[in-house]
């Protein structure tokens, strides 16, 4: 689905995978705390309304195209300046007055439909 | 029968101001005030009247009748307008004064003393020197950061009493309303004052020059009422007297939730710094303004403490900030932000402090430069005072372009509160008008005899002086053509120094 985030660790495939529980294992590794990142997810799901976990995943793997990485930091690294060119060119949603990254909350979207417990 | 030089009605911070300019002069001066020493619920209920356009709380709540005006109860907040707020906007129908920010400085300079603050500086640049101040890292092409200074705040009536009590060549008349300007038959000479006490008695007021300081509202409602020469009011011979009533929408628009760097938020708190009380504010730059045609904004950031269970999340996120990186639980406090919002909110409007804890969030107050508007207006209705005088209808228009402005500049600041990862900004919901629910006007009461070069567009010309009266001034914001959206006492009484040079010129 998304080559360049093969190329690494196996657990990084985890976007572009259509196993299940490696992209949870993914989320949990980038999350510390999974519960208010669902949180967070749900609230987005609210305002943009039930949307597949594929499609999520498709729109986050579209966020890191042509990124490369080889550890969490690196992907925290990168994620970091995702969301300040989402804000530098207005790609925000806003959740209950929060104004919100579109990427953070795209991952937070993630988590939400796949780490349902 | 008062007789004098001079007479000023009104004795709030552009009547007291102008008197004091005259004290040791060979000027005799009457100032004529409505009020006491105190306020009375009889005078102030002369201010009384209808309401008709968007919500608006009403002036007798908002403005104070008896000596020292609304300085009795004003915030102490100082700002000069900005050097835009000046100009002709294209996208801001009927904006420019006749005259630029240049020609204000020397007066500003002045008005500081008189509002007692320390000299005129409101460069950002001077207020950096200390080692531990920084502003935030935005845009400049975006938002900026400026200064305010805070007065006392200084109550003119109590400060400037005894000064004007002991100069020989002022007489303070107080309880004295102004029922009627009298002028020639060809209204281009006023040529006495009707005045009248609440008790019944009578009494008129005979000078070469008048000048009327009685406030943004009661300018516009004495030449209205003035009718028996000019049936539409004195000096309203082109249908301007009372339109463009302006009034700044105010509230907050948000909150800030930012790392715990108490050295870059210290600028943004009121602190008295070489002898200054002084605080940073943030504004809109000229170029964003312009690009994307926006009237003027400021924001007044104020920070909050947390101390709820809900806010500890908040604050153990910010704990963890280090500076420009995002902590790897960045989401997950979000959430917890996000799942108790009611607690973050209710917190922000009731804690604030000065102490040098670390702040976790600034509370985001947002004051607007509204649209000049003619159908934005005080009129008279057929109700009566106690005088006898028409009482007004007051229909406030705070205008599209102005709540267009409130939304972006929002946006904007919360765009870089974002992109600098300072953290992020939760905004106020719009309410039913558009507004956020709780924004309500300043009681800055602007524009209704506003100032231009040409009769037909203005009421005042550049001098302050009614346009076609060779002996008519009027004091006060309500000259001002445009807004802004700085707080106006600084340039109210700037104004006022500026009319008094301007009369002793011509005397």
């Amino acid at each position: 689905m998304l080559p360049v985030l093969c190329r690494y660790e196996s657990r990084h495939t985890a976007l572009g995978t259509d196993d299940t529980n490696v992209l949870a294992e993914f989320l949990r590794d980038l999350f510390s705390n999974t519960t208010s990142a669902i949180k967070v997810g749900n609230a987005c799901i609210a305002e943009w309304g039930s949307v597949p976990a594929s499609e999520w995943v498709a729109e986050m793997c579209a966020t890191l195209d042509g990124e490369e990485f080889v550890d969490s930091k690196d992907l925290a690294a990168i994620i970091e300046n995702r969301i300040r060119e989402d804000f530098t060119h207005e790609r925000t949603i806003e959740v209950q007055g929060w104004i919100l990254s579109r990427t953070e909350a795209t991952l937070c979207c993630l988590a939400a439909n796949t780490l349902h417990s | 029968m008062v007789e004098a030089d001079l007479c000023i009605v009104g004795a709030g911070a552009a009547g007291i101001t102008l008197a004091r300019e005259f004290v040791g002069h060979s000027t005799t001066v009457a100032v004529v005030e409505s009020g006491g020493l105190e306020l009375e619920d009889k005078t102030q209920s002369l201010y009384e009247g209808r309401v008709s356009g968007f919500p608006y709380r009403y002036p007798n709540t908002m403005r104070l009748r008896y000596f020292g005006g609304s300085t009795n109860h004003w915030s102490g907040n100082c700002r000069p307008l900005d050097e835009v707020d000046f100009l002709h906007r294209p996208w801001l129908p009927y904006s420019g004064w006749p005259f630029g920010r240049n020609e204000l400085i020397p007066y500003y300079q002045r008005a500081q003393a008189v509002c007692g603050l320390q000299a005129f500086d409101y460069a950002i640049e001077s207020w950096m020197d200390e080692a531990r101040l920084r502003n935030f890292p935005f845009d400049p092409k975006k938002l900026l950061t400026g200064i305010k200074h805070i007065s006392a705040p200084v109550r003119f009536g109590t400060a400037y009493r005894h000064e004007l009590e002991d100069a020989a060549n002022v007489t303070v008349y107080n309880h004295g309303n102004l029922t009627e300007i009298e002028a020639t038959e060809t209204a281009k000479h006023v040529t006495g004052l009707q005045c009248q006490c609440l008790t019944g008695k009578r009494f008129r007021v005979r000078t070469s020059i008048y000048i009327l300081a009685t406030g943004g509202i009661e300018n516009a409602r004495h030449l209205l009422a003035s009718d028996a020469i000019q049936s539409e009011g004195l000096g309203n011979g082109h249908d301007r007297v009372g339109r463009f009533f302006m009034d700044h929408p105010h509230g907050i628009a948000g909150w800030i939730v930012f790392r715990n760097r108490f050295n870059i938020v210290d600028l943004y708190q009121a602190k008295t710094r070489r002898n200054a009380f002084v605080k940073g504010v943030v504004t809109m730059s000229p170029q964003i303004l312009s690009g994307e045609a926006l009237s003027n904004i400021y924001f007044n950031l104020a920070a909050s403490m947390s101390r709820s269970e809900g806010e500890k999340s908040v604050s153990a996120l910010l704990q963890s900030f280090r500076e420009w990186e995002v902590p790897d639980d960045l989401l997950s406090h979000l959430g917890n932000i996000i799942a108790d919002l009611d607690d973050v909110g209710e917190a922000a409007y009731h804690r604030m402090t000065d102490n040098a804890d670390p702040f976790n969030k600034l509370r985001v107050h947002c004051r607007i430069e509204p649209t000049p508007d003619p159908d934005s207006r005080v009129t008279l209705t057929s109700d009566r005072d106690a005088l006898g005088m028409r009482r007004i209808d007051l229909h406030w228009k705070p205008g599209d372009l102005a709540l267009k402005s409130y939304n972006r500049g929002v946006e904007i600041l919360a765009l870089e509160v974002g992109r600098t990862g300072l953290g992020r900004m939760q905004v106020q919901p719009a309410g039913d008008s558009g507004w956020p629910d709780r924004f309500e006007p300043s009681g800055h009461h602007i524009g209704t005899t506003r100032m231009h070069a040409a009769p037909e567009k203005g009421v005042v010309d550049a001098n302050c002086r009614v346009h076609d009266i060779d002996n008519l001034y009027i004091a006060g914001s309500s000259v001002f053509p445009t807004a802004g959206c700085n707080n106006p006492t600084l340039t109210v009484v700037a104004l006022a120094l500026r009319l008094a040079d301007h009369i002793k010129n011509r005397s």
